[in-house]
């Protein structure tokens, strides 16, 4: 990936510059039993030209509802009561139809949150990408198509030509986001409004993305608005900031400012929850000597693959050892195999071979009958809260369903153990006899980690749980996390993808990338020097909230092209050849093996333990 | 419009023709519930009218009644005091040997250039012998008229029992013998019927197979080749069937050049076609239909009574219609006048009788008027007053009836229902498919109570009719349906059957008809007019005893 | 792929097909009535009785019968493996030869009938989700709830009343054809085309003028449920994110209309394709209205008259209609799509 470092070095202030889009007091209501709900009430604010204005606000504050009102649509039932919305000199709101179509598209582009449900699943998008020029400009067949593969080309898609022949899902997320992109710029909008561009994505595609949008406008030279809940993104790539709370703006700042100096106390809020989570807990590590509580040992995973003879290696001569009391990070992209890991280790999934060893017992070569035993020490929490629990049950009956698998309570036992429990999460007791329904998914996964405590394991694999959180839920859940650690001395497996999060709970991390561990260390270790270049893009990638050190004012020289590749071929070298940007031809034809490095790292790279690649320090402090 | 009025303009024109040069083609359109589904009368369609419509109009029999006069419909009637002959120009009878010796017809010519001789007359009673169809109606009418050899014997396995034996003689190309067994005078009757046209022997012979010796296929899917007034010239099963006329028919050449007889499944379609003067002649309509047509302009509505008749069939086997004091009361409950005027428009009249009222041998016989009270005194008297203890018979008392005629019997089965209900008999109704009603009606002969409109002897003699229905199972009664077994009767028939002197034979016959009556062997209701509805240009139409039409009688004025 | 997953199905069907008629077979046997008793209405003896049983072969017992009938005693009779589906018990004739000749008087029937619901009744379906709520909507309501509720027949026989006898534009109900005019020479079955193939262009105007009635009749009452199906799908995804997506970005309103009515089809595609299969038997109350000999009287006669044969290979065809039908259906359905696979 390439980018122009001087053109971007530095941005001029934009105050004086056109106001290019001028929003006052818009209100959109949905109608909701009878009464009408207002998410939008009473937004005001501004946007100049050639600025990256950021949008802040918790889930659900109305952010995507601003952004659709802003082009004048609202997502039905909803509809625009009030206000005005000035764009190029006129009300955007009071528009006939016509006319506003024609500014849909070409002055106003918009990519938007889910971007493989927006794109028509039935139609390639090469000529989605077409109908859009269309819309706006006057050109013949041939044109056009030139123009599709120009754009697509211009937002980082290889292979342009095949590429537009694909269909809405056989793209990847990213790509279809790219692809979004690519429709949204067709007409050199002179605003593009991104609505959440990149949840969803995985980390280095995120950062990736988000860099080809940044390079992209200035290339055509529009204005950003740019909406988010995650303060990373904010901070690296805008200028601006806007934050929106109750349905109206309520701070608007230049992007240092405000996280030097929040003024709201909501904005403040926000920043302290982020703030604090920047660096690790420094948690003593575990007595080495003893014996680990868990460990794997080459264990593997294969899939085969419907209707052909294919295997796919989900999990690739993985050892991985765990002390009591310890928590070890496993970070990872899509397809690299965390979950698989988690759920063998659990006997969830049969691995393939390999093994397992529990407190001296490989479970993977127990009959099920003493498995079972061994299920109440070992536990699981998932990601998706709404999904793990029955929702028929009452909370208690959901939390008594362990106790009445693995022990031989009393009912009245079972009761007390249950309040307990909901102590232990600090969950009011009067849940118990409610329904999951209507309850958050904070308040939802606490119960998932309850009804994982309720038999006292000694094991818990979580496995992505604070993903689908918000920031504010988010911190909750792993302040608990903590304290039940020290209370009870449990250890975890914390599978995540949120690398602050593993940052700052984790005693150990292993960087895994399509099955295969990369590295290992202490956090310390892999945060502050990474040595492995696929941990190395990982790290630099993250997005840190500080405003100081942005993303785009300088140049990575971590980062890696092109996209994950599928798991089902995979080469017979280094498993990150085609992206790694150290390497050489001896890497493509030799197999890596992970080779301990001093301090009791490891890493799968000979480049890295012969000492070639720099190690940088990766993660901001 | 355009086809309306084309075809309107066609038939001015055919009509000025007509007037102008009286020797010019005439076509007509008639309109069917049904064509015919084969043409082989020992074929599996035999029994459908739409089929014999056929038969009768491609083939020609051996004999036929002369024909009466119009009755005051216009309609012509046949007389059933004369027989004359057809293919047949004269006969001798020697009683001594029972034997008839029949002088056939010189010239006759059939369609493609067939010529009639004996060898016809021979393969016509040699392939009913045979007894190679699906249904064997040319010998079971040879049977009926005791033509020797034609016994039950020929569905044993013995091979020489099918063949034709000297019963019937080739004297000469001109002369056939056939010899009797009895003297049953149903004889000459016999041979007017349907169930022995004769066919032509050449034209049969060449589309024989060795599966198929006498080409029922043919016959079935292709043609009945005979010398009738008409040749078939076009037909689709299921759809229509055209005839163009014979122009060697020996009577002479009919007046109306082609037939066309369409599929019309509705019956209300028939009728609207037929008042805008698109066909000439449609058939099968309800009363309700008739009625309204006969005020309709350019159409006219004539009927006769034949030999169509609805009656109540109690089954002697089921209880309590075993019991005589029940017939006669039910007997007693049936609102003639009303069933005539609401389910026929008038069209009818109280049948008096056991077999057809225009029928040789028929003796008025059996009066029972609707009267309530005297049905109720005899149900008291039967020991059920009031109805209390038929609850017993359920079953007994479901009222079945051919669900197919529903447009026809549904008003008159519910009136009937009605009154029983009125004098306590629980009747309800029961509605079955045609074919599962033959089937336990004939078949397994359970059927315990039902209205039957369907039974048309189509022998023309009361004591075919008698023979038929209410002669014993075991003494050779064929359709006994109401398992009715009299003494009396059964003695009477077997000397009737053979009686040679015609009036003695009458004799009997009216006496069984009297004890038929006071047993209430069936419980008659009515006679009703068989109908048409035609165009006012059509004349000369004629009732038969099979109840088709036959087009050599019809021209367009 | 594609040709695999053809023939797979193919042969799930064969499979399917042959399990029903050795079924139908057995059940029908149970049907409360003799069919011999159709043959012995003249004369009831048990001879004559024995006579027509051994015509029919209902004298044989009941695993030889469907032996021969299956095509494994050819010496007697041909049966589903020589490709014959047995002689019909009515008429004498081989059944497919009759059916040959009444099926495509339906299918004629019902896919003209189609072609002409569907041409009206999508549009409207498409206005009405595009103008929820207005005049036109609801006046598309009532219809579709009114033609509906009527029997065809109902409406047949009020067409034939209004249209032919008092205004005269249409023909009289006879039939495919006038009964003075001869038919030309069969090659598909199909009026329309036939006449094309034999270059009478006259015969083919007066074949589409004798289907207008009964084609109108069949589409009003069919149009109904396509209306209300389209309009909803359509309607379902007017709110689906890409089409919210694509006036995002400003593309005309027919186009995102376009995205919408193809994001319909694709369900209600499966809807048609049942609705077709079972019109080609619920048609019988038009064919008789207009006195079409199809093949829905045909099975009904077939029924009436305990015509064995001739049910059995109804059941037979009809399925195998029905089958191929689910199939184009699905393939029309994969090609609309690309989301599904094989």
């Amino acid at each position: 990936m390439h980018r122009e470092a001087a053109a971007v070095a530095e941005r001029p202030e934009t105050m004086a510059a056109r106001t290019v889009l001028s929003v006052e007091n818009l209100v959109v209501g949905y109608p909701v039993d009878g009464r009408m709900v207002k998410p939008v009430d009473g937004l005001s604010f501004k946007v100049h030209e050639r600025e990256v204005v950021g949008l802040i606000g918790d889930a659900g504050s109305g952010k995507s509802t601003a952004a659709l009102a802003l082009l004048g649509l609202a997502r039905p039932p909803g509809k625009i009561l009030g206000g005005r919305v000035e764009f190029d000199g006129r009300d955007l709101l009071k528009l006939p139809e016509a006319e506003i179509r024609a500014i849909r598209g070409r002055d106003i582009g918009i990519i938007v949150q889910n971007p493989r449900s927006s794109l028509n699943p039935m139609l390639r998008i090469g000529k989605q990408i077409g109908y859009a020029y269309e819309a706006h400009n006057q050109a013949s067949g041939t044109e056009v198509r030139r123009k599709v593969i120009e754009m697509l080309r211009m937002v980082g898609i290889n292979d342009p030509e095949s590429r537009a022949e694909a269909y809405a899902h056989e793209l990847s997320g990213g790509m279809a986001q790219r692809a979004l992109i690519a429709m949204a710029l067709s007409s050199k909008p002179k605003l593009l409004i991104a609505d959440e561009p990149t949840s969803g994505l995985d980390v280095t595609i995120q950062a990736q993305f988000l860099d080809e949008m940044w390079n992209t406008v200035q290339k055509t030279g529009s204005a950003i608005l740019l909406i988010t809940q995650e303060l990373g993104t904010l901070a690296n790539y805008c200028d601006r900031v806007l934050v929106l709370h109750e349905g109206r703006i309520v701070e608007d700042a230049p992007v240092r400012q405000f996280f030097a100096n929040p003024q709201h106390p909501y904005s403040q809020q926000i920043l302290k929850l982020q703030r604090e989570r920047g660096h690790s807990l420094g948690l003593p590590p575990v007595e080495a000597g003893t014996r680990p509580l868990l460990a794997t040992t080459d264990l593997r995973k294969t899939f085969a693959v419907r209707h052909t003879k294919k295997l796919i290696q989900a999990v690739d001569k993985v050892s991985l050892t765990i002390g009591r009391g310890e928590t070890l990070g496993l970070v990872g992209e899509s397809g690299s195999g965390k979950t698989t890991v988690g759920r063998c280790m659990l006997r969830l999934l049969e691995p393939s071979s390999g093994s397992v060893v529990f407190d001296g017992e490989d479970l993977v070569k127990l009959p099920p009958n003493d498995m079972r035993r061994y299920r109440s020490k070992l536990q699981i929490v998932f990601q998706d809260p709404f999904d793990s629990l029955n929702p028929r049950w009452s909370i208690r009956r959901i939390l008594t369903e362990p106790l009445d698998l693995h022990t031989k309570l009393s009912t009245a036992d079972k009761r007390r153990r249950a309040e307990e429990l909901m102590d232990l999460v600090d969950l009011d007791r009067a849940l118990l006899d409610r329904r999951p329904r209507g309850l958050g998914a904070g308040a939802l996964q606490r119960i998932n980690i309850a009804r994982a405590l309720a038999c006292n394991p000694e094991f818990i694999v979580l496995d992505e749980p604070t993903s689908v959180l918000s920031p504010r839920a988010r911190v909750g859940l792993i302040e608990l996390l903590v304290r039940l650690q020290k209370e009870l001395g449990i250890s975890y497996l914390f599978i995540s993808h949120d690398l602050t999060t593993v940052r700052y709970l984790c005693h150990k991390v292993s960087v895994m990338y399509l099955g295969q561990i990369v590295e290992t260390g202490t956090v310390e270790q892999v945060f502050s020097k990474p040595r492995h270049p696929y941990s190395q893009a990982l790290l630099s990638a993250h997005l840190f909230p500080d405003p100081t050190n942005r993303r785009v004012d300088s140049v990575i020289p971590a980062a890696l092209e092109g996209e994950i590749p599928s798991p089902i071929d995979l080469p017979h070298g280094c498993y990150l050849a085609s992206r790694c940007p150290h390497v050489v031809e001896a890497c493509r034809a030799t197999p890596q093996a992970l080779e301990p490095l001093e301090g009791g790292q490891s890493v799968r790279c000979w480049r890295a333990v012969a000492g070639e690649i720099q190690a940088f320090g990766g993660a901001h402090a | 419009m355009l086809k309306r009025n084309a075809l309107l303009s066609a038939v001015a024109v055919a009509t000025l023709a007509v007037t102008a040069a009286p020797a010019a083609a005439q076509q007509i359109l008639v309109l069917a519930e049904d064509v015919p589904a084969g043409l082989d009368y020992d074929g599996p369609s035999a029994a459908i009218p739409a089929s014999q419509q056929g038969m009768v109009t491609l083939m020609e029999p051996l004999v036929g009644y002369a024909a009466g006069p119009a009755n005051e419909d216009g309609i012509g009637m046949p007389d059933f005091s004369k027989i004359e002959g057809r293919l047949v120009e004269s006969w001798d009878y020697d009683p001594a040997t029972l034997t008839w010796t029949l002088h056939l017809r010189k010239g006759v010519k059939g369609c493609d250039g067939a010529t009639f001789d004996a060898k016809d007359v021979a393969y016509t009673f040699a392939r009913a012998k045979s007894v190679s169809g699906a249904a064997p109606i040319g010998w079971f009418l040879s049977n009926v008229a005791s033509i020797d050899g034609f016994t039950p014997a020929v569905f044993g396995d013995d091979p020489k029992a099918k063949e034709l034996g000297d019963e019937v003689k080739i004297i000469d190309d001109y002369t056939v013998q056939i010899r009797q067994s009895e003297p049953n005078a149903l004889f000459l009757p016999v041979l007017s019927i349907f169930g022995l046209l004769v066919y032509d022997k050449e034209t049969m012979e060449k589309h024989a197979t060795e599966k198929d010796p006498w080409s029922h296929d043919y016959a079935n899917t292709q043609n009945a080749p005979g010398f009738g007034a008409y040749c078939l010239d076009k037909w689709s099963k299921n759809q229509e069937i055209s005839y163009k006329a014979n122009p060697d028919y020996y009577r002479g050449k009919p007046a109306i050049d082609k037939v066309t007889v369409r599929r019309v499944p509705q019956s209300s379609n028939r009728a609207v076609v037929l008042r805008t003067g698109q066909a000439q002649l449609a058939s099968g309509l309800t009363p309700k239909e008739f009625d309204s047509l006969r005020t309709a302009k350019g159409v006219a509505v004539g009927g006769v009574t034949g030999n169509e008749n609805l009656f109540v069939h109690m089954n002697f086997a089921a209880k309590p219609f075993d019991n005589p004091k029940v017939r006669e009361a039910i007997a007693h409950a049936i609102p003639f006048e009303q069933i005539i005027k609401t389910g026929y428009f008038g069209q009818a009249h109280q049948w008096k009788g056991s077999v057809p009222s225009g029928y040789p041998g028929f003796k008025e016989a059996g009066q029972y008027s609707y009267d309530p009270e005297k049905a109720k005194a005899l149900l008291a008297e039967a020991g059920y007053a009031d109805g209390k203890g038929l609850e017993a018979f359920g079953d007994a008392f479901q009222l079945s009836y051919v669900a197919e005629k529903e447009s026809t019997l549904g008003p008159i089965v519910n009136i009937i229902q009605s009154s029983l209900r009125a004098i306590g008999i629980p009747a309800t109704l029961n509605p079955i498919p045609q074919t599962q009603y033959g089937d336990r009606q004939l078949v397994k002969g359970d059927l315990p109570f039902a209205v039957n409109d369907q039974e048309k002897p189509i022998g023309v003699d009361a004591g075919y009719a008698v023979q038929l229905f209410f002669v014993s199972k075991d003494k050779g009664g064929l359709n006994n349906m109401v398992n009715y077994s009299s003494q009396v009767v059964d003695d009477l028939w077997a000397k009737a059957r053979i009686e040679p002197d015609a009036a003695k034979r009458t004799e009997m016959l009216g006496q069984i008809q009297d004890q038929l009556a006071a047993d209430v062997a069936w419980l008659p209701v009515v006679e009703y007019k068989t109908q048409w509805a035609y165009s006012d240009k059509l004349k000369g139409m004629r009732w038969y005893p099979d109840n088709s039409v036959r087009y050599f009688d019809l021209s367009v004025q | 792929m594609l040709f695999r997953y053809i023939s797979k199905r193919f042969a799930v069907g064969l499979l399917q097909l042959i399990g029903l008629t050795i079924a139908v077979f057995f059940l029908i046997r149970l049907l409360p009535a003799d069919p011999v008793s159709r043959l012995v209405g003249m004369n009831a003896s048990p001879e004559a009785y024995a006579q027509a049983a051994k015509q029919l072969g209902v004298d044989r017992p009941l695993l030889a019968q469907l032996a021969t009938y299956l095509g494994f005693q050819p010496e007697i009779a041909p049966g589903l493996l020589q490709g014959s589906l047995g002689v019909s018990w009515v008429t004498g004739t081989p059944v497919t030869a009759e059916i040959a000749a009444y099926l495509p008087v339906t299918l004629e029937l019902v896919t003209l009938s189609f072609i002409l619901a569907l041409a009206v009744a999508v549009p409207i379906g498409m206005f009405g989700a595009l103008n929820p709520g207005g005049k036109a909507d609801k006046g598309v309501f009532v219809y579709s709830l009114f033609a509906g509720s009527q029997p065809e027949f109902w409406w047949g026989l009020l067409f034939v009343y209004l249209f032919f006898f008092t205004l005269g534009i249409a023909p009289a109900p006879l039939g495919r054809l006038s009964p003075m005019s001869s038919p030309p020479d069969v090659v598909t079955g199909f009026m329309t085309i036939d006449s094309l193939i034999a270059g009478q262009f006259d015969l083919f105007v007066e074949a589409l003028h004798h289907l207008m009635l009964p084609v109108f009749t069949m589409a009003f009452i069919l149009s109904g449920p396509i209306i209300k199906m389209v309009r909803q799908n359509m309607a379902r995804a007017l709110q689906s994110d890409f089409v919210l997506y694509a006036n995002c970005a400003g593309l005309p309103k027919r186009r995102v209309a376009g995205y919408a009515l193809r994001a319909a089809m694709a369900p209600s595609m499966t809807l048609i394709g049942i609705l077709y299969g079972f019109m080609l038997s619920g048609a019988v109350l038009t064919e008789s209205v207009f006195s079409l000999g199809g093949i829905g009287q045909y099975a009904i006669n077939a029924v009436l008259n305990y015509d064995y044969p001739a049910i059995q290979a109804v059941v037979l065809v009809i399925t195998a209609i029905s089958l191929v039908v689910y199939l184009a259906l699905d393939l029309i359905h994969a090609a609309i799509d690309p989301r599904i696979a094989f």
